[in-house]
């Protein structure tokens, strides 16, 4: 025993004086820590704050959940265990990967918002910083129901607390009105400006009793519509933006700056596209141009939707017909390369798409089933870096928001008159009455594969209802769940009811 | 015995490339700048440096020659650690009473130890920079890349075990019966963040959770045979082990399979109360009367990679002048994931023009059955392997003016005796997911070689 304190005291003597043999500072070399970064690099952490945005256009998460994509599993591919199915179909789970990396990048968005803004800003950097950040938080608020949320400068170890459905949206109005005058009125399309703000405030408030309810039985108060109303009309007499009139050449490569685009990811060519290829590359069959994966497709319902002649169903972008043969919007039917030779699938069979889109497809139309969704059309001049700008907010959204909040207000006239409106540019017939099913409907056809069709069908009450390949779903599925990491790192997250 | 040891890793580098030089007379990197700018690609990097600091002591001492005893002392500071925990102390002790050294025991024991052991020990395996607050520089800006985490500390493994080592019949026979017990806390995990957070949505953290690890091994050695000319010497030992998740309040996934049709689909968990990277998988019940797989509705936990016995054997021979080695090994009780079958050797391969295996093909599978992660792949990994054999000739008077000489042949894999049908079950494909490790999967590997060594030792 006397060894052992004898040892203990040399070991211990020894230790103290060792510690001076190096203090064990650890300096990082390539990168900056907290204490190097100023209010001089946060025009720095803006710009990479902007960038984040790109994953929000190439988010799939609220299209495949809804009614106007499916993937089918096609032999070998695309089987990926369920995951497309569970989607499409409404039987997720908690660990669902797309549902999971979805809820990571926006949340990693709104970190970066809430980051910049320990910093000192100027009044213009501030506003757009916490323009994303309301945006971030109404993607969440509109997938997951309930928000985490850090203050700037916040440390790791503070558990994020949580807004609920109704605090968040509050949340985004409140942001979005106070800082809506401090941002420039007429700057590059992706740069947040006043209108974008308005844009977004229209969309909280349309929404904003839904938000409030349990999402299943919700009414719309007149104050919230009248809102809507009075933020689009901001936009609409800035004069700013117009309806284009091709409406393919808003999502193709020279898309930039198109007159209908209030909020969009700048895509550079070669050097900054955001997975923007990756649209065309998961509808294309592998003979087509440029090789694609074979992927997703629209269901029989959603085209029918349309009456020929609607340019939004089908039409063309000649650069695009000219390198490879492929037209713009629905591609059913035979499919040509640019030369006007039909093409075959792999086993030889004609590239014929077909209308039909089993969710497990088979026998001879097992590559060709399905109508494929070629919105945002190829650049040729670097296929997988393209220049195609992607749409965040868009003009004639904004006018269908405010003819579905003069309809919700009773203003049924009113609200035809814009939607025939906006028809009458995208050669559609007029149409004699408006009603919900017809407001949605619209939508559908003018925003198809633009992200918003899931926050649509949730407000007009059809998101739980069958459609092709999918019964109707438990209620459950209005909220997309937190996956048992989140809820395992923040004690203040509660998981969805149901799941 | 008292020590002190000091080590720093440091890592980086920058490179430079292109392409399309029109002078093979100029060295390239004289002459970058008549390259197009398209072709051009630079990088650099610099790790941040890592310190590793360590004093250590140790004392021994024996009490009658029955107990001995042993302690030691570490004191291990990191510079990877948060500012609070750079040091981590880890003692052990250990005990043995020497039984045999009792008058009561009986001559044939020629040693009898009990040995009863306590120890710590210290983990920092994770990237240097982990505790700090990082910001990355890129093309486009400055962006927060990573949380700080300034509490991170020490992983630690504390073990307890209890062994008996026994010589008997003129140490003829000799062997070892042990138990142990590691539990390992504060586990070094690169686990989710809670969101909001920088976008790799991980951080290195020491989870409120543990490791058990327990298992009993057994060796016996035995001189069977003791003559002149002819000894034979037979040892074997054996390892029943288990490992346990424990207080793990998440579900971590990894082992991505890998090909298409199964793209983010993954194989293994971590999860409370399984096995560590246990399968969790869809259940195969066969195929349908269109030759499409059925599964039970929902994935299962379904298997282990990790063996539950680990078998050595080795035995040795001499008569006069030859002499013969062989060791087998073997491991059982584990699954191995066949990604190999799953995703290369399938179905429709006949009709892209592509062989398959009768070993993967079911009878009457449709081509169109889609690929997916299952049971269906999940093999059993027992295995015996012959891992090294080897005859030897020792010249009793080595000829010519060398003063020793041998002449051996050694045959390295000979065989394996094991169901499953892949190249080899002692496979582990990495396919971690976010740096999460997988273990036990197999995904085109490179298969082990036999390997025959003929030797010829001489010395002068």
């Amino acid at each position: 025993m006397k060894n052992i304190l004898k040892f203990l005291a040399v070991f211990i003597a020894i230790t103290g004086m060792g510690i001076s043999c190096t203090n064990l500072d650890e300096t990082l070399e390539d990168r900056l820590t907290k204490d190097q970064v100023t209010a001089a690099n946060v025009s720095d952490l803006l710009a990479e704050l902007y960038n984040t945005l790109g994953s929000v256009g190439d988010n799939i998460t609220f299209e495949h959940t809804s009614d106007d994509i499916i993937q089918p599993t096609r032999g070998g591919d695309w089987d990926d265990n369920g995951a497309w199915r569970a989607l499409h179909q409404h039987k997720w789970d908690p660990e669902h990967s797309t549902i999971m990396g979805a809820y990571q990048m926006y949340t990693a968005g709104l970190f970066a918002a809430i980051d910049l803004l320990q910093y000192e800003t100027t009044p213009q950097q501030e506003a757009e910083a916490r323009f994303i950040r309301a945006m971030y938080i109404f993607y969440i608020v509109d997938g997951w129901g309930q928000v985490p949320m850090r203050d700037p400068g916040s440390a790791l170890s503070e558990y994020p607390y949580v807004m609920n459905s109704s605090e968040a949206i509050s949340y985004v109005i409140s942001e979005l009105e106070a800082i809506v005058n401090n941002l420039p009125t007429n700057e590059d399309s992706w740069v947040v400006s006043q209108a974008a703000a308005h844009a977004l405030l229209a969309k909280a408030y349309l929404n904003k009793d839904v938000y409030d309810s349990d999402r299943q039985s919700f009414s719309f108060s007149a104050d919230n519509m009248t809102k809507v109303i009075s933020n689009c009309d901001a936009i609409i007499s800035s004069g700013n933006y117009s309806l284009e009139s091709d409406y393919f050449k808003m999502f193709a490569s020279d898309n930039e700056n198109s007159s209908e685009f209030i909020l969009c990811v700048h895509n550079v060519r070669g050097i900054r596209s955001n997975g923007v290829s990756g649209r065309y590359y998961a509808t294309l069959h592998y003979n087509q141009k440029p090789s694609g994966w074979n992927g997703f497709t629209t269901l029989a319902d959603f085209y029918d939707s349309f009456e020929d002649g609607d340019v939004r169903k089908h039409g063309e972008v000649p650069a695009v017909k000219a390198a490879s043969g492929l037209d713009a919007g629905l591609l059913y039917g035979q499919q040509y390369d640019e030369t006007g030779t039909a093409l075959k699938d792999r086993a030889g069979n004609p590239l014929f798409f077909t209308k039909e889109s089993p969710i497990i497809s088979g026998g001879a139309t097992l590559e060709t089933s399905g109508i494929r969704i070629m919105k945002y059309t190829p650049d040729y001049e670097n296929v997988d870096s393209p220049d195609n700008d992607v749409a965040l907010l868009r003009y004639a959204d904004v006018l269908l928001m405010k003819a579905e909040a003069l309809m919700r207000n009773g203003d049924n006239a009113a609200a035809l008159a814009i939607v025939n409106q906006l028809r009458s540019v995208r050669n559609a017939s007029q149409l004699a009455a408006i009603n919900e099913d017809v407001m949605l409907a619209e939508r559908g056809r003018e925003l198809w594969n633009e992200n918003w069709r899931r926050n649509d069908l949730v407000r007009f009450g059809k998101y739980l209802d069958a459609w092709a390949e999918k019964p109707a779903s438990d209620p459950k599925y209005l909220l997309f769940p937190f996956s048992s990491g989140q809820l395992a790192s923040n004690p203040n997250l509660q998981q969805n009811p149901g799941y | 015995m008292v020590g002190y040891s000091y080590q720093v890793n440091k890592r980086w580098g920058k490179g430079i490339s292109g392409q399309d030089f029109t002078y093979d007379e100029v060295d390239y990197l004289n002459q970058l700048q008549a390259i197009s700018q398209d072709t051009r690609n630079i990088y650099s990097y610099y790790d941040p440096e890592s310190e590793l600091q360590s004093f250590f002591g140790r004392v021994n001492f024996s009490l009658y020659d029955k107990f001995l005893v042993t302690a030691t002392m570490r004191a291990d500071g990191s510079s990877k650690f948060g500012s609070n925990n750079n040091y981590g102390y880890f003692p052990s002790a250990a005990v043995a009473y020497r039984i045999s050294e009792e008058a009561f025991m009986p001559d044939v024991i020629d040693d009898l130890k009990i040995r009863l052991g306590w120890g710590q020990t210290g983990n920092q395996e994770f990237p240097a920079g982990a505790s700090q607050a990082q910001y990355s520089i890129t093309r486009d800006g400055l962006t927060r890349s990573q949380f700080d985490n300034p509490d991170l500390k020490w992983e630690t493994s504390t073990t307890f075990n209890v062994g008996l080592d026994f010589t008997i019949l003129d140490s003829r026979l000799s062997g070892t019966l042990e138990y142990f017990n590691k539990k390992t806390k504060d586990l070094l995990f690169y686990a989710e963040a809670a969101y909001p957070s920088p976008s790799s949505g991980k951080v290195w953290t020491n989870l409120d959770a543990e490791v058990l690890n327990t298992g009993v091994e057994l060796s016996l050695n035995g001189r069977i045979v003791d003559t002149k000319d002819f000894t034979f010497d037979l040892s074997a030992n054996i390892s029943f082990l288990k490992n346990e998740l424990q207080n793990f309040a998440r579900i971590v996934e990894t082992g991505a399979l890998h090909g298409q049709g199964v793209s983010g689909v993954t194989s293994q968990r971590f999860v409370e109360g399984q096995p560590l990277n246990v399968f969790y998988l869809l259940v195969f019940e066969g195929l349908d009367g269109e030759g499409k797989s059925v599964y039970q509705e929902g994935k299962q936990y379904v298997g282990d990679p990790n063996p539950n016995q680990i078998l050595g054997i080795s035995a040795s021979l001499r008569y006069k002048n030859w002499d013969m080695v062989a060791n087998f090994n073997g491991a059982f009780g584990h699954q191995v994931y066949n990604n190999t079958a799953t995703s290369i050797l399938v179905a429709s391969n006949p009709t892209k023009g592509r062989n398959s295996s009768p070993l993967y093909m079911l009878p009457g599978e449709s081509p169109d059955n889609p690929l997916s992660g299952s049971t269906r792949y999940l093999e059993n990994g027992d295995f015996l392997r012959l891992n090294n054999l080897t005859f030897g000739y020792t010249f009793k008077k080595a000829p010519w003016f060398f003063d020793n000489a041998r002449l051996s042949v050694t045959g390295q894999n000979l065989f394996l005796i094991t169901d499953y049908t892949g190249f080899d079950p002692e496979v582990n494909t990495n396919k971690a997911v976010d740096g999460v490790p997988s273990f036990g999967i197999d995904y085109v590997p490179y298969p082990n070689s036999r390997t025959f060594t003929f030797g010829l030792n001489v010395s002068f």
